[in-house]
């Protein structure tokens, strides 16, 4: 989000001069983000959309020989699409709502701000459910999950990553948010995913995956070591150890789609077949 | 176990032992003729009377009479003693056969009605197919066919064509031979008589590839006469009769020059417009292909026709024919061109792009696929460890020798390996690389029979499976009728389901199965523009 907002700000920074100037500067601006340590499959992809959405000015308008006005319009669409992507979680939580009954329990992993506002929404109509979160080592952020739901009153538990398998079969539906949608229809998240999918899916529990339609990228990963390094790794890491990545631990993992049951997107809910026609769609 | 299809043997049979040879030399043919009257299951089947009008009757023993039947009954008054415009390359013996069996044809067609025979055919053509030497049998079935049966020939069965063969070969003994089968077996196997039998076809065992199956009735179509049938379009028949041709790769790209052939030779009628009158026209040189739509066209192929008579309607009548005519034959290039050059070009990007990714490069792929050797080869060029397992089916052309001889010219390890070791062989491998000659609505591939073998057990070991599927071989059609084989291509084919694979290479990006309609849909827009 932010980085989007950043991007409409170096918009509307008056240093080119022709739209070819700006759409490069943009991509600049872009490529800088993606060389921070933060940056991750969310961002590049959002990046990639803003870019496009923006660009998308009509031909009147940029043929327009005043640069300013054309300038003003890639700050108004940008203005436009921020409006959009902050809109979009509180349509995925309404989206979800008639998935939560009384007396469920869900099953998340991680911490993802999506899935935080879905679930919290629910409780404020009403419905009385049980959380139970992955710890997610190595960064420790189902805690963070964990202490937000119990905040606003949702009876959470905190369990072992290594405990899934236990606790699956008392469970009654499986959550996750997404960093990155594929063409696929497969989801890339924070390394256990996978684990968590599989093990849903040996026990037929249904898997629900909750992500902005800015998450979505035009990649087709075919396994895990199909996927491209740039959203398994750090950029720091990526740069300073670019032959031995053997040894390092990948931050996310690629889940097939054949282990999702449904993708509840700001653009409706898909299955993870449809999900590419639809990714197909927004981008062109 | 058994001797079947010579799996015990060193060399792998190419065709099957049992006693069903047909011959394809037109003195056969002129000498079964002379046989008729002397009339035995055994020999009779083997006839194939030759053509239907206007194909080839040299490789016509494939073609099938199937279609003879309807025809027989309605247009053989009409139709041409001889063969007059016959292309050249049909030699003298052809036509000597042909006359010998259209007078044969005649005789019989005023002795018999055209349901009863065609039934009782059908049921003969069973069970002398089934087993020649079991003359009882075949009396049997002729004896509920005979009784029971009022509808036209409607049921599909497998060795139809052999039975019509045979059943234009056997003169008049034919029928007498019927109703001493009727007389003596009529008792025992009376319960059968009001049942309307179906015979279900079951893929054949044998891969005998002159068994076609199907008579279906069309209730439309155009007498194809040796004169309205272009040349070219015999030898496309030919070609694919002799296996010049295989795939339907090559088939299409044959097809194009046919078509090209044709638009240019073409003449239109005087009194028609351009586009009705070669529309008008192009209706025989379908038949003759398809014998009048018994036999479906291989999918990708029925796109193309479809495709061309869309713009032949689409024509705009005013200008002058020789535009017209370049203008179709441009957009024949056109079609030849994207659909090939650039759709082949597209899909080794997409391919190659996805095993750079791989540590292994350990490619199995099954039999000849034209764009599967042309991965392999542009691959080799910009990859070291590239490693590739050939599967192939002995019983049915061995063709993966051929694609093996052009890897190893391009100094690639291969291993080679049947059917039979594809448990070993999908252990080595990384990645399964399939061709495809049509991909259906549901995300299904059609591809040659055995592939679908591969698609499991590399999903049983978790490997991706990647089919390489050009645009144009995606049909708006939910199921095939698999049993039946289509109308010039003669391999056996079979569907692989669409969750046995993990993605489709195209050559507008790389695709689930399950987005098979929007490939559809976009390529019908890209059309109609």
């Amino acid at each position: 989000m932010e980085a989007i907002k950043s991007k409409v700000n170096d918009a509307g920074k008056p240093q080119a001069s022709t739209v070819q100037g700006l759409t490069k500067d943009l991509s600049n601006a872009v490529d800088e983000m993606m060389r921070t340590d933060r940056s991750s499959a969310t961002v590049q992809s959002a990046c990639e959309l803003f870019l496009r959405f923006s660009s998308l000015i009509s031909q009147e308008k940029l043929i327009d020989a005043n640069f300013e006005a054309v300038k003003c319009e890639y700050v108004k669409r940008g203005n436009v699409f921020i409006k959009r992507i902050e809109k979009s979680r509180s349509i995925i939580a309404k989206c979800f709502r008639p998935f939560i009954r009384s007396n469920l329990k869900v099953l998340t992993h991680s911490y993802s701000k999506v899935v935080l506002e879905s679930l919290l929404e629910s409780k404020a109509h009403g419905c009385v459910f049980h959380v139970f979160v992955t710890e997610s080592q190595p960064d420790n952020s189902g805690r963070r999950m964990a202490e937000k739901l119990r905040q606003s009153g949702i009876q959470t538990t905190l369990i072992l990553d290594s405990a899934v398998g236990y606790i699956m079969e008392s469970i009654d539906i499986v959550v996750f948010g997404a960093e990155g949608v594929m063409e696929t229809g497969g989801i890339i998240n924070k390394i256990g995913t996978l684990g968590i999918a599989i093990c849903a899916k040996a026990m037929n529990k249904p898997v629900y995956v909750m992500a902005e339609s800015i998450k979505f990228i035009k990649e087709y990963p075919l396994n895990q070591s199909d996927t491209p390094n740039k959203f398994k790794y750090r950029y720091s890491t990526l740069e300073s150890k670019k032959d031995a990545l053997d040894d390092e631990h990948p931050l996310t993992d690629y889940t097939p789609p054949q282990y999702l049951n449904l993708l509840i997107t700001d653009l409706g809910i898909f299955t993870p077949a449809a999900v590419g026609d639809e990714l197909i769609k927004l981008y062109t | 176990m058994g001797k079947k299809k010579g799996h015990n043997k060193p060399q792998p049979a190419n065709s099957p032992i049992a006693p069903q040879a047909v011959p394809e030399t037109p003195e056969k043919l002129n000498a079964i003729a002379e046989q008729l009257k002397s009339f035995s299951p055994k020999k009779g089947q083997a006839t194939p009377p030759s053509t239907p009008e206007g194909s080839n009757s040299a490789p016509a023993a494939a073609l099938p009479l199937a279609t003879s039947t309807p025809k027989a009954q309605e247009k053989a008054d009409k139709r041409p003693a001889k063969a007059k415009g016959k292309p050249e390359d049909l030699n003298d013996g052809d036509g000597k056969s042909r006359a010998d069996i259209e007078n044969e044809r005649k005789a019989k067609k005023l002795e018999k009605q055209m349901k009863k025979e065609a039934a009782t055919a059908k049921k003969k053509a069973d069970a002398a197919a089934g087993n020649a030497e079991k003359p009882p049998k075949a009396p049997a079935k002729e004896a509920p066919a005979n009784k029971g049966q009022k509808d036209a020939p409607k049921t599909p069965q497998q060795p139809s064509k052999p039975a019509l063969k045979k059943h234009f070969a056997s003169s008049d003994s034919s029928d007498s031979f019927n109703m001493t089968a009727n007389g003596s077996k009529n008792v025992s196997f009376k319960e059968k008589s009001n049942l309307k039998v179906r015979f279900d076809i079951q893929p054949s065992n044998q891969y005998d590839l002159t068994e076609r199956p199907a008579i279906r009735v069309s209730s439309y179509f155009v007498h194809a006469t040796p004169h309205n049938v272009h040349p070219a379009f015999r030898r496309l028949a030919a070609k694919c009769e002799f296996k010049k041709l295989n795939g339907v790769n090559e088939l299409l790209l044959a097809f194009h020059k046919t078509l090209i052939e044709f638009v240019e030779d073409y003449n239109p009628r005087p009194d028609l417009p351009f586009s009705e009158s070669i529309s008008l026209d192009l209706q025989p040189q379908l038949c003759c292909l398809s014998d009048n739509g018994v036999h479906p066209f291989p999918q990708a192929v029925g796109n193309l026709i479809r495709l061309f008579k869309k713009q032949i309607h689409e024509l705009d009548n005013t200008k002058e024919i020789c535009d017209l005519k370049t203008y179709l034959k441009e957009w024949i290039e056109n079609s030849a061109y994207y659909n090939f050059d650039l759709a082949e070009k597209a899909i080794v990007e997409f391919t190659i792009s996805k095993l750079k990714s791989m540590a292994h490069r350990r490619i199995l792929t099954y039999s000849r696929c034209p764009i599967v050797e042309k991965i392999i080869l542009t691959a080799a060029e910009q990859f070291n460890d590239l490693h590739v397992y050939i599967v192939d089916d002995p019983n049915n052309g061995s063709r993966g020798k051929t694609m093996l001889e052009s890897l190893s010219e391009a100094s690639i390890p291969c291993t080679y390996g049947h059917i039979n070791s594809i448990g070993y062989l999908v252990h080595q491998a990384s990645v399964v690389l399939l061709g495809c000659s049509a991909i259906l609505n549901t995300g299904r591939v059609v591809a040659l029979r055995g592939s679908s073998l591969l698609a499991l057990s590399a999903q049983a070991v978790n490997i991706p499976v990647l089919v390489a599927a050009k645009t144009c071989t995606f049909v708006d059609k939910v199921r095939l009728d698999e049993h039946l084989s289509t109308a010039l291509l003669r391999e056996p084919i079979e569907t692989i389901p669409e969750d046995l694979v993990t993605a489709l290479v195209t050559d507008l990006r790389i695709v689930p199965p399950s987005s098979a309609p929007a490939v559809l849909k976009a390529k019908q827009l890209g059309y109609d523009n």
